[in-house]
């Protein structure tokens, strides 16, 4: 089924395989990594290896393109986040930044050529108001006029609706949950925000303990519907985990808080597939304990094929005949697990009778 | 082996089967298409390049395809795909060609950020290269097509290609977009010179593309030095004036020319701090074409 | 009441070019350029050597450029530090 995107797959457990491939091969492979918004992410690790010299020239000008991208990413986050602090400095509101932003703050090997459009950040639900009026006072407005639009994030989501920067056009997304109201599934946001770690001398700006870092990014992929980046984000996790398991009982901590947030569901599919695609090491001890876990929802059995074609890169080469059908079906899945059916039936087709998207 | 060396028929069934393989300055793109007009205009206006049989890399994979559904029968349209994937809506087919050069500057200035690629005219004449940044109306357009058929070699109508390393200009010498009255002034003037099909209504209004002359493609691998930077403005009843344009104001234009300035970030400062440093910089007000090439063609070399 | 002090922000990258009297300033953080004159980039390279309120600022670059010390040039050097603090160049001082 993956068969294609082999070289994706291999490269990320042996990069020094890169090195090997000729021009064809990585005619394919740029298109692929592309595809899964990870292009960045090999070139960043093969520049830090000082190894882009021996990539061919012809190949050469695409990395160092890419490596250009992420190194204004960075950038560009960096002064962001200055920017939400300068703007939240007069309300006094611990900041905790999410994904992206979150990782390269913490400056975590997650953040190396990772690819993202917006600042997640994560306020207090109490504090929602004045944390956006803080933000419309510095220029970040919300874009979505559209009254359904509105409404619909601020009743049934997690996040308000995406504020663009008049001046850099920027964008945050302000949450104040990590998966949305209406979802069966409520991990309580108040546990998240006191479990917190400060990232510097500043005492308000934050990002999310380990293991809720790994979970928050588990929920996303498997609860949320929009698969694109699936492979980008299991790669976040493999990351995150490889890099906090020298913390002293980081998996214990990860599978005693996976069920206090009811996110052990989300948990089970994320460690399957970092095992099963990535070789992420993990405990097999964790791996029983999870098996052994009730799966909720819908039968494990059932949602395997399609996250198995969900996971991968959306590239043609990675595709089989079922790959279209079985991301719709998780489409429909992320709906129906964030609303009630009447909610989600009216919401489906409003959205199918707009203007389809760009993506053809 | 260049365009003009496949028939018809072998032009139309590499582009159909997707191995076209396209050289065009610094890059190689694999092209697929069905469209007629698509390979009539490659036929006429890329006689010139090179082409590839099966490069084993390409830069960019680009095609232009029919969207399928009732559409297609009483409003046929086209889409671009790079890669499979299609960054715009589509246009009606008429205006597939000019499309597909959109499409095909829309790789470079997302793809290419080795260079700095600034939106403007480049022509070179003994080894320096006229750099002509503008806004649209300006007779930018106009002026570089004047300028490449009297002799200036055409380095790209549309993209400033710098490397930020040697501060020189790559060629990117596709075919030059003429739009509205400047399609009639250039093949009033020149008649000799091939100009595809017109594609009427576009969100640019009337756009035909004019062939590049075959030195300047056969060169396409030359890089120039920066030389000048002008400001050209196409004003009706004006009389010609060519005056020095303040360097920290051209480096500010250049910046804000520039597609990927902040991508590049201070190598794209340094690297346009040097050329503005290297090049004489001018404005230009003209209504007579004549006097204008006439007046650019004794630009001398000075450096600050 | 203690006189607001101003400096350049300590993070803050930047980058000159002069000529003519006209400078181009490059703020690597943001990624911005801005275009001055010879008043508000010699303002800014005050700021660089020592931190200042708006007073002593508008009196070290009026000295610096043979200006007299006047409501225009507090206006400009207000206004500066206000356009300042918005591109994140310039910072209340920590007291």
């Amino acid at each position: 089924m993956n068969g294609g995107c082999d070289s994706i797959l291999r490269a990320l457990a042996d990069p020094g395989l890169l090195l090997s491939m000729d021009l064809s091969d990585w005619d394919l492979f740029i298109r692929q990594a592309r595809r899964a918004n990870l292009l960045s992410r090999f070139a960043v690790m093969l520049r830090d290896q000082g190894r882009l010299q021996s990539v061919p020239a012809r190949v050469r000008v695409h990395l160092e393109s890419e490596c250009a991208l992420a190194d204004q990413q960075k950038r560009v986050v960096e002064w962001e986040i200055g920017c939400i602090r300068q703007a939240l400095d007069a309300i006094d509101v611990p900041l905790v930044l999410l994904k992206g932003a979150a990782y390269v703050a913490a400056a975590l090997p997650a953040a190396h050529g990772r690819r993202f459009s917006d600042v997640d950040i994560l306020v207090p639900r109490a504090r929602l108001a004045e944390v956006e009026q803080a933000l419309f006072l510095h220029g970040w407005f919300s874009e979505k006029q559209d009254a359904y639009d509105q409404k619909y994030y601020r009743k049934w989501m997690h996040e308000i609706p995406p504020l663009r920067h008049n001046q850099r056009r920027t964008v945050i997304d302000v949450h104040h949950a990590i998966v949305p109201r209406t979802m069966r599934l409520h991990p309580d946001p108040d546990k998240l925000m006191t479990s917190t770690r400060a990232v510097d001398e500043d005492e308000r700006l934050r990002v999310l303990s380990p293991a809720d870092m790994v979970l928050h990014s588990a929920a996303h992929l498997f609860l949320d519907g929009e698969y694109s980046n699936a492979l980008r984000d299991l790669v976040d996790m493999d990351q995150l985990v490889r890099y906090f398991a020298c913390q002293e009982e980081f998996w214990d901590v990860l599978l005693e808080r996976s069920i206090e947030l009811e996110l052990d569901g989300p948990l089970y599919y994320t460690i399957h597939y970092l095992r099963k695609l990535l070789g992420t090491p993990v405990p097999g001890q964790l791996v029983e304990r999870l098996d052994g876990r009730p799966a909720g929802g819908l039968p494990r059995r059932w949602l395997m094929p399609l996250f198995d074609r969900a996971v991968i890169a959306h590239h043609p080469s990675c595709s089989d005949h079922l790959a279209g059908i079985a991301r719709w079906m998780l489409y429909v899945r992320g709906h129906y697990l964030r609303m009630p059916l009447y909610l989600l039936v009216p919401h489906l087709l409003r959205k199918s009778l707009r203007a389809p998207s760009g993506e053809a | 082996m260049n365009v003009s060396d496949l028939d018809d028929a072998d032009l139309a069934r590499r582009l159909r089967q997707g191995c076209l393989f396209l050289e065009t300055g610094p890059f190689i793109s694999r092209i697929q298409t069905s469209i007629e007009s698509v390979q009539a205009g490659i036929a006429l206006l890329y006689a010139g390049f090179p082409v590839h049989d099966n490069a084993p890399f390409a830069d960019f994979h680009v095609a232009l395809t029919r969207p399928a559904g009732l559409r297609r029968w009483f409003r046929p349209q086209v889409n671009f795909l790079f890669d499979g994937w299609t960054p715009f809506k589509p246009l009606p087919l008429e205006q597939a060609f000019a499309m597909f050069e959109w499409g095909m500057n829309w790789c470079v200035v997302n793809h290419a950020h080795k260079y700095l690629v600034l939106h403007a005219a480049v022509v070179e004449k003994g080894g320096r290269a006229l750099i002509m940044p503008a806004p649209p109306g300006a007779g930018k357009s106009t002026l570089c097509a004047a300028l490449v058929a009297s002799g200036w070699r055409l380095l790209s109508d549309e993209l400033a290609i710098i490397s930020p390393d040697s501060g020189q200009l790559l060629p990117l010498p596709r075919p030059v977009g003429l739009k509205n009255a400047s399609i009639d002034v250039i093949r009033t003037r020149y008649p000799d010179i091939a100009i595809g099909q017109e594609a009427l209504d576009t969100a640019k209004g009337t756009v035909a593309h004019m062939k590049p002359p075959g030195d300047s493609v056969a060169s396409q691998q030359l890089m120039a030095m920066p030389g000048w930077v002008l400001f050209p403005r196409y004003r009706e009843g004006s009389a010609l004036a060519l005056e020095p344009f303040s360097r920290a104001a051209t480096l500010s234009r250049l910046v804000g020319n520039a597609f990927n300035f902040t991508v590049l970030g201070r190598p794209a400062f340094e690297c346009l701090s040097r050329l503005v440093d290297d090049s004489g910089c001018y404005s230009l007000e003209y209504s007579s074409l004549d006097e204008a090439l006439e007046r650019l063609d004794k630009l001398e070399v000075s450096a600050s | 009441m203690r006189k607001t002090v101003w400096c350049v922000a300590s993070d803050a990258r930047l980058h000159w070019r002069e000529w003519d009297g006209e400078v181009v300033l490059f703020h690597e953080n943001s990624g911005n350029i801005h275009h001055l004159n010879l008043f508000a980039a010699t303002a800014i390279r005050q700021l660089l050597e020592a931190p200042a309120d708006s007073e002593t600022l508008t009196e070290r670059t009026a000295s610096k450029l043979d200006l007299p010390v006047d409501d225009e040039a507090r206006d400009g050097i207000e206004q500066l530090l206000t356009r300042l603090k918005t591109l994140g160049i310039a910072r209340v001082a920590p007291s």
